[in-house]
């Protein structure tokens, strides 16, 4: 019992001691005010909703805690986020006011929200998706599974004619090195792609017991153990 | 044929309140104005010096004797060293300066922890004073001596001692481990002509002659420890509000701007407790002017803003006149002569701008609206063009003062801010924007809605783009502090610095610093060959190799030889 004690004692030392030693005695790192100047000096346009009243799933989940990738690099973190999937633009908290800003799209490289402030619940990068009505516009999708095929998704939503209410139009895209690859939730979906092997993926699919109609979770892991496969 | 070297190899103490240490080899220590301090730096993190130091700027102050004679400027590293130069003013006065290096971290430590040495500089217009004035101070460095680390040694190997003019001179580099363990280092090379002023130069002589007066304050103090962080996350742009003691300081909040035709990337900090406010800048703002303002223009009566400066300031100093030798005299007329020489038949050095690739973030969403009034009929002033091409924008007088409005989308009302961005940069002197017409607007955008800035909350906004793209001078001086941040080239590698290459056609050659060369590579496993031609000038010459190996540890050699006639 002692020496478990003492073993997992060294082992927090020893996870410790590189990080002290870093800095020496004196930590004078800026990380916190370089973040504190950040967060403070954020800057964005009011945000106003367009479809106020509207029936519908219009944001991804509540207000959270995340951070945000710049473009040139720089990453805000710990502000509170959130997603509106109508506008496909990403929402700032001021919290000394409790206003809503829309941050500015063009400079921002990706986003993730945390649940609970500890575990990152979701990220979104900024990619450029072929569907006819978005052009070359780029659009935020949240990424579902990383590696050499790479699955995500677009989690729009749409305004329902006459009728006030919000439909859910999520789209999966599938990205290899080379192309994009818009995917519906359909088995014969996912084996009808060209650089998917067949065989390989209907193995994944039984030996897993995978079911991916409608099954976004099933699709995520089903690339997820393709990109495992040695091929 | 070996010689025998000077071998002078360093460690660390741990005692200073940064743990960084700077380092810097120059081309030369006597200069002439109008010439290039070519450098070498080399900064290490003492508690990890194998690892790349936190900092990433380098600041550098020149400062001689008398009132108002320093200079200051600073470089990016990227890594542990970095090699630049830096020209010196023609109209410079001649004397004795010392070169300081340091960190923004190292500020937390006593001034004697930078990187000090004295230089010589010339100044060919005011001719050379027989009777010099020298300096000491408290804040000169003690010297790098108690830095030993008997484990490492440098060793240079001349095949003879006297060679003649123009004749190729061969040397080799030796990097030796005690443990035979294999090691490489970053070093730099100069070869100088030996000047009679080694003795005045150095340190310890000047210490021993001029005792300066006792401290009259703590050389360090530990519960200042943390005052200046490290700029490892760009540069740290802070100053204050000076305001009378009743003022609410909370209000006083700053922006700062850079003159942009593009997009306005203006940012924004609050002021703390004490007045204080502060910005990290990236890379984006090197080399532009920065310009400081109130948020709040009605302000600017009750506040003033104060940038505050890193310049190393030297204390207790104390001059005395020190009588030249006459081979003294003699040799700093030789060096204006040469210096003369090499301006008639010197190739210029090339200048070398180079792109700033870093971007800005413009938190500035898309306008609602961009208008190009070249695309209308003239419009003589700024009124006309807001009520025919921007329906958004309203602009007049009402009781004698300019009013501009943003009509509001949502509330569908008009919305008053006296405040638009000029050429980015924020601009509250209306007078002066309805002077502007069509011949002189550019681009004008809108933003409708309220545009939530930091805690502020503006109601829309309107950017206006001039052809011209200045601010009016008289806007500039009355409300706003300017800042000029300047930073001078760096290079981390050879390939940055080929157009410096000294191989170009150089005749008559009668430079007195003979070689210079801040890349060289060297490793314990292979020695490294340098080689450079022997020139006109004839005498005793000093090749000083200085640098760090990869594990951290600072290692330095130098050696002498002769140039005679041919």
């Amino acid at each position: 019992m002692v020496m478990k004690y003492l073993i997992s004692l060294l082992s927090v030392c020893l996870a410790v001691l590189p990080a002290g030693a870093q800095q020496g005695d004196c930590n004078c790192s800026s990380a916190d005010a370089y973040q504190k100047s950040l967060q403070e000096g954020l800057i964005g346009v009011e945000y106003s909703n367009p479809v106020q009243g509207y029936e519908g799933e219009q944001y991804l989940r509540d207000w959270a805690y995340g951070e945000i990738n710049l473009k040139n690099g720089e990453v805000i973190s710990n502000i509170i986020l959130r997603y509106d999937r109508y506008m496909d633009e990403l929402l700032w908290l001021r919290t000394n006011d409790y206003r809503k800003g829309l941050l500015n799209k063009s400079e921002i490289a990706g986003f993730r929200i945390y649940k609970d402030g500890a575990y990152t619940e979701a990220i979104f990068v900024k990619k450029r998706i072929r569907l006819p009505y978005l052009d070359t516009a780029e659009v935020f999708v949240h990424e579902l599974v990383q590696g050499k095929l790479e699955l995500f998704a677009y989690r729009n939503v749409k305004v329902e004619p006459v009728e006030f209410k919000l439909f859910d139009y999520t789209k999966h895209v599938i990205s290899t090195s080379e192309n994009d690859y818009l995917i519906r939730l359909r088995r014969k979906s996912l084996l009808d792609l060209p650089f998917i092997d067949k065989t390989e993926m209907k193995k994944v699919l039984r030996q897993n017991r995978l079911a991916i109609r409608n099954n976004e979770l099933g699709l995520a892991m089903a690339i997820r153990y393709y990109n495992q496969l040695n091929l | 044929m070996l010689l025998l070297t000077t071998v002078r190899s360093q460690g660390y103490r741990n005692d200073a309140a940064s743990n960084e240490l700077v380092h810097i080899h120059l081309d030369k220590q006597v200069y002439v104005a109008g010439e290039p301090i070519k450098y070498k730096a080399y900064l290490i993190n003492t508690a990890s010096p194998a690892m790349p130091p936190c900092s990433k700027i380098l600041y550098f102050t020149l400062e001689g004797s008398g009132p108002d004679n320093s200079l200051s400027w600073r470089i990016n590293l990227d890594n542990k060293s970095a090699t630049g130069s830096f020209i010196i003013p023609e109209n410079i006065r001649g004397g004795v300066y010392v070169l300081s290096a340091y960190t923004n971290w190292m500020r937390n430590s006593a001034s004697e922890e930078y990187f000090s040495e004295r230089i010589l500089i010339l100044n060919l217009a005011s001719g050379i004073d027989p009777v010099m004035r020298i300096f000491n101070s408290q804040s000169f460095q003690s010297g790098n001596e108690m830095y030993a680390n008997p484990g490492i040694s440098l060793g240079i190997d001349l095949e003879k001692e006297e060679f003649a003019a123009n004749e190729p001179v061969k040397l080799e580099i030796a990097l030796k481990h005690s443990n035979q363990q294999v090691m490489g280092a970053d070093l730099s090379i100069s070869v100088t002509v030996e000047t009679p002023f080694d003795t005045l130069l150095n340190p310890a002589y000047t210490r021993e002659k001029l005792p300066v007066p006792a401290a009259g304050h703590n050389r360090y103090d530990p519960s200042q420890a943390c005052r200046f962080r490290i700029e490892d996350m760009g540069y740290i742009f802070s100053g204050r509000i000076v305001s009378n003691p009743d003022m609410n300081l909370n209000r006083c909040d700053v922006w700062l701007a850079v003159n942009d035709s593009i997009s306005p990337r203006i940012l924004y900090s609050q002021v703390d407790s004490a007045g204080e406010f502060l910005f990290y800048l990236n890379r984006f703002y090197d080399n532009k002017e920065l310009i400081l303002q109130l948020a709040d223009p009605s302000l600017s009566a009750d506040c003033k803003l104060e940038v505050f400066l890193k310049n190393a300031v030297l204390r207790d100093t104390v001059t005395f006149p020190y009588a030249l030798q006459s081979n003294e005299e003699e040799f700093l007329n030789n060096v204006q002569n040469i210096r003369l020489i090499e301006a008639i038949y010197g190739e210029a050095q090339p200048v070398i701008i180079q792109e700033n690739h870093s971007r800005g973030s413009s938190f500035l969403n898309m306008p609602d609206r961009v208008v190009i009034p070249a695309e209308y009929a003239e419009m003589r002033n700024f009124r006309e063009a807001a009520s025919n091409i921007i329906p958004e924008v309203r602009f007049g007088t009402r009781r004698d003062e300019f009013y501009l409005e943003v009509l509001s989308p949502n509330t569908n009302s008009w919305k008053k801010n006296n405040t638009v961005l000029l050429n980015g940069v924020p601009f509250t002197d209306l007078a002066y924007i309805s002077t502007l017409g069509t011949k002189e607007i550019q681009r004008i955008e809108v933003i409708q809605s309220n545009v939530l800035i930091g805690d502020r909350t503006m109601p829309g906004l309107v950017s206006i783009f001039t052809y011209d793209h200045r601010i009016p001078e008289n806007y500039l001086k009355s409300h706003t502090v300017r800042f000029q941040n300047t930073v001078m080239e760096s290079y981390q590698d050879i390939a940055d610095v080929q157009q410096f290459s000294e191989k170009s056609i150089h005749y008559p050659d009668f430079r007195n610093s003979i070689y210079w060369d801040p890349f060289l590579s060297a490793s314990t496993d292979r020695k490294l060959v340098v080689e450079f031609p022997a020139l006109l000038l004839t005498g005793n010459f000093v090749i000083k190799v200085e640098g760090f190996t990869s594990d951290g540890y600072p290692v330095s050699a130098s050696q002498s030889f002769k140039i005679t006639e041919e």
